[in-house]
C-alpha cells in the first residue's frame, strides 16, 4: 500500500518535472526595422510618414489552446509562458466561443466583441503624421467566421530563440487614410490581420 | 447479498431521480434533440442556479441599480418585454429590438434576432454593457458583487473562490436562463398522448403543419434560420438583422425565425414590436397583397388562402402552445433573500 502510495508520488513528481521542461518560455521581441518599438514613439515608414501608437494588443498562442495577451503596454506579457515551435496568431472557431471568459479570455480585457460573439485579435490605434496633417486611426481585428477568418500558424525559427517581430512592413501597408477605422470583421480586417501575421520572424 | 439489496434499496431510487426534472432546473423533454449548451463548462447545480436566479432579479447589475434583467425579461410574458415594442433601459433610453421571451436557450445555435451572439454564457455582456441597457461596465459590476458579502459567500458556494470573476458572474447568470425549460403546454400533451384538441385546434394545427411549420419548426418552434416574414423594414430605425453579423447583403432584413412557445404571453411581436395583437400578425400572413419585400421563398400563403375561419382556428392552436405550468413556476420567480 505504502509502496504504491510513494509510486504515485513519484510520478506525480516526474510528471510535474516533465510539465516544467515541455511548458517552457519564450520572450518577444518587438521591433520597427532596427528600433526597439515602443508605445508612443515616433517611427518613419516609407521615408516621408511618421507613425505613432497608443495601443497595441493581441493574442497568440499554440495548438494546446494556450493563449497569450501580449500588450505593449505591459512589458511583462512579451514573455509568452510557452515555447512551441508552432504558433498561433488569431483563434479558431472553438477557443473563440469555448466560454472559457475567464483568464486572458475575460471579457474584461477589452479583446471581446459581445454583440457579433467573438475576440478581437488585434488592437491597434495611433495617429499617423504625414506633411503637416496628423491622421488617426483605430483597429479592431478580428473574425472567425469563412470567409473572414482570422487564424494563422507561425513556425518559430529556431528552438530556444526569442521571437521577433518586426512592424516595419506592416506600418507602412496600413490603410490608414482609406480606411481609417475598423471594428468588424471583413475582408480589409482580414488583410491587415495577414500583413500583421507576415511581421513575425 | 446483503450489499445487493443495500445498492437496490439506495440505488434505485438515487438513479431514478437523476431522471426526474428538479423543480426549476434544466430537463430534456422527451423526444427532444440533445440539448447545445455545453453543460460540461459549467456544470447546474441547485446553488449555480439559485444564485442565477437571485442576480436575474437584481438591479445591482445596472449603472444606475434601477433595471435588473427581469425588467425587460418578465416570467408572465415569458420573460419577453410588454409595454414598449423595443424594450427600456437606464435613463428610459430606448433599445433598438424588441426583448425576445427566454426559453428552451439549451438548443439555441445563437442569440439575438441577428443571431450575432455565439453562447448563452457571454449573451449576458450585452445587456450588462449596452448604454441603451444596463449601461454598467464589467469592471463595475464585478466591482459591486465583490463588495458584498451575501454575493461573495454564494458565489463562493457555487464556484469555490473568495473573487468573483467575470466569468463565474456570466456562468451563474446561464444557469438560470438555461433552466427556463418550457415543454408542458397542451400542445406537448397532446404530443405525449396525455389528452387530445378539440375540433378547431385539430383544424389550427393541419394549417399550421401547412403554412407555418417549415419555419416555426416542432418541437421548438423555430428552426433557428434567418428569415424575412413579408414585414419589411422598419423606417424609422435602420436595422438590417442578419446583415449587421455577416456583411452579405443577401442577409439584409432577416431576422431569426422566433419560437412560437408562449406565443399567446410573449406580445409586443416582431424584431421591433410593431405587431400588438396575434390575431393582426396571422392578418398579416393571410394577406399577400401586403407583405413587403423581402420575402422568403418558405412562406407560401396566397392571398385569401386563409379565411376569417382558418385565422381563428390558427390562433386557438398557437394558444395550446401557452404553458402555464411555465409562467408561473414560482421557481422561475422572484427569489426572496
Ligand atoms: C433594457 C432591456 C433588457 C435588459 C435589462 C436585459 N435584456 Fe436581455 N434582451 C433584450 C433585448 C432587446 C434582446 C434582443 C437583442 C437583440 O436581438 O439584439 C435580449 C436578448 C436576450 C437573450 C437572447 C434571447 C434570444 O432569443 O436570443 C438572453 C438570453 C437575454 N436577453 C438575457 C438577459 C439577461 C441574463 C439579462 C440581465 C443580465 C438581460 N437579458 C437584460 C433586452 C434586455
Ligand atoms: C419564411 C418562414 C416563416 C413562415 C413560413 C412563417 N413565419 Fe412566422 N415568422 C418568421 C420570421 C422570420 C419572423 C420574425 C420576423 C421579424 O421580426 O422580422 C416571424 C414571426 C412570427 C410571429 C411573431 C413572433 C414573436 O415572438 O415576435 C408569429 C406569431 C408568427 N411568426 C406566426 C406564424 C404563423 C402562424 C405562420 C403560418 C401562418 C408563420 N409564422 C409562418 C418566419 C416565418
Amino acid at each position: 500500500m505504502i509502496a504504491k502510495n510513494t509510486l504515485t508520488l513519484m510520478s506525480l513528481w516526474l510528471y510535474f518535472i516533465l510539465f516544467g521542461i515541455t511548458y517552457g518560455q519564450r520572450n518577444i521581441i518587438i521591433k520597427v526595422g532596427s528600433e526597439p518599438f515602443n508605445l508612443n514613439s515616433n517611427y518613419l515608414i516609407n521615408g516621408v510618414d511618421s507613425i505613432r501608437i497608443d495601443l497595441f494588443k493581441f493574442y497568440i498562442g499554440n495548438q494546446r489552446g494556450d493563449y497569450q495577451l501580449v500588450d505593449a503596454s505591459d512589458v511583462d506579457t512579451y514573455q509568452l509562458p510557452f515555447d512551441d515551435k508552432f504558433l498561433i496568431i488569431g483563434m479558431d472557431s472553438v477557443t473563440n466561443t469555448s466560454g472559457k471568459l475567464d483568464g486572458v479570455f475575460d471579457p474584461l480585457l477589452g479583446m471581446y466583441w459581445a454583440w457579433n460573439t467573438g475576440y478581437i485579435q488585434l488592437k491597434i490605434k495611433g495617429n499617423c503624421y504625414s506633411q503637416g496633417f496628423n491622421s488617426s486611426f483605430d483597429y479592431h481585428i478580428g473574425g472567425y467566421q469563412v470567409p473572414y477568418l482570422t487564424y494563422k500558424v507561425v513556425k518559430v525559427q529556431s528552438n530556444n530563440a526569442p521571437l521577433t517581430i518586426d512592424l516595419k512592413h506592416f506600418f507602412s501597408v496600413l490603410p490608414i487614410y482609406s480606411t481609417p477605422k475598423i471594428m468588424l470583421p471583413g475582408p480589409i480586417a482580414q488583410e491587415i490581420f495577414y500583413n500583421f501575421t507576415s511581421s513575425f520572424k | 447479498m446483503m450489499r445487493w439489496f443495500i445498492f437496490l434499496l439506495i440505488g434505485i431510487p438515487l438513479i431514478s431521480l437523476m431522471f426526474v426534472p428538479i423543480d426549476g432546473l434544466f430537463y430534456r423533454p422527451e423526444k427532444w434533440p440533445k440539448p447545445i449548451y455545453n453543460f460540461r463548462d459549467n456544470p447546474l447545480t441547485f446553488e449555480g442556479y439559485t444564485l442565477g436566479r437571485t442576480l436575474f432579479y437584481d438591479p445591482i447589475l445596472s449603472k444606475d441599480s434601477t433595471i435588473s434583467c427581469s425588467s425587460c425579461h418578465l416570467q408572465f410574458t415569458a420573460f419577453a418585454h410588454v409595454d414598449h415594442p423595443t424594450s427600456h433601459g437606464i435613463n428610459s433610453r430606448a433599445g433598438k429590438r424588441n426583448a425576445p421571451g427566454l426559453m428552451n436557450l439549451a438548443w439555441y445555435p445563437n442569440f439575438h434576432w441577428d443571431g450575432g451572439v455565439l453562447s448563452l454564457n457571454g449573451q449576458a455582456i450585452n445587456p450588462l454593457t449596452h448604454p441603451d441597457e444596463m449601461g454598467e461596465t464589467l469592471e463595475g459590476v464585478l466591482v459591486k458583487l465583490n463588495r458584498n458579502e451575501a454575493y461573495k459567500s454564494e458565489f463562493k458556494k457555487v464556484f469555490g473562490t473568495e473573487r468573483i470573476t467575470t466569468s463565474h458572474l456570466l456562468k451563474a447568470l446561464a444557469q438560470f436562463t438555461v433552466s427556463l425549460v418550457s415543454a408542458n403546454s397542451k400542445y406537448d400533451s397532446v404530443m405525449r398522448k396525455e389528452s387530445s384538441f378539440n375540433e378547431q385546434e385539430q383544424r389550427g394545427y393541419s394549417l399550421f403543419l401547412k403554412h407555418c411549420n417549415q419555419c416555426h419548426t416542432a418541437p421548438l418552434f423555430t428552426n433557428f434560420e434567418f428569415k424575412a416574414n413579408g414585414i419589411g423594414p422598419n423606417a424609422l430605425i435602420n436595422d438590417s438583422g442578419r446583415r449587421v453579423i455577416t456583411g452579405k447583403a443577401s442577409d439584409a432584413y432577416l431576422f431569426r425565425i422566433p419560437t412560437l412557445r408562449n406565443i399567446e404571453y410573449s406580445f409586443p411581436y416582431m424584431h421591433d414590436g410593431r405587431i400588438t395583437k396575434l390575431k393582426d400578425v396571422i392578418h398579416h400572413y393571410a394577406n399577400s397583397s401586403n407583405w413587403v419585400y423581402p420575402i422568403s421563398k418558405e412562406l407560401k400563403l396566397k392571398n385569401n388562402s386563409l379565411s376569417p375561419e382558418d385565422q381563428k382556428d390558427l390562433i386557438k392552436f398557437l394558444k395550446t402552445l401557452t404553458d402555464k405550468e411555465f409562467l408561473f413556476n414560482p421557481s422561475f420567480g422572484y427569489r426572496l433573500k
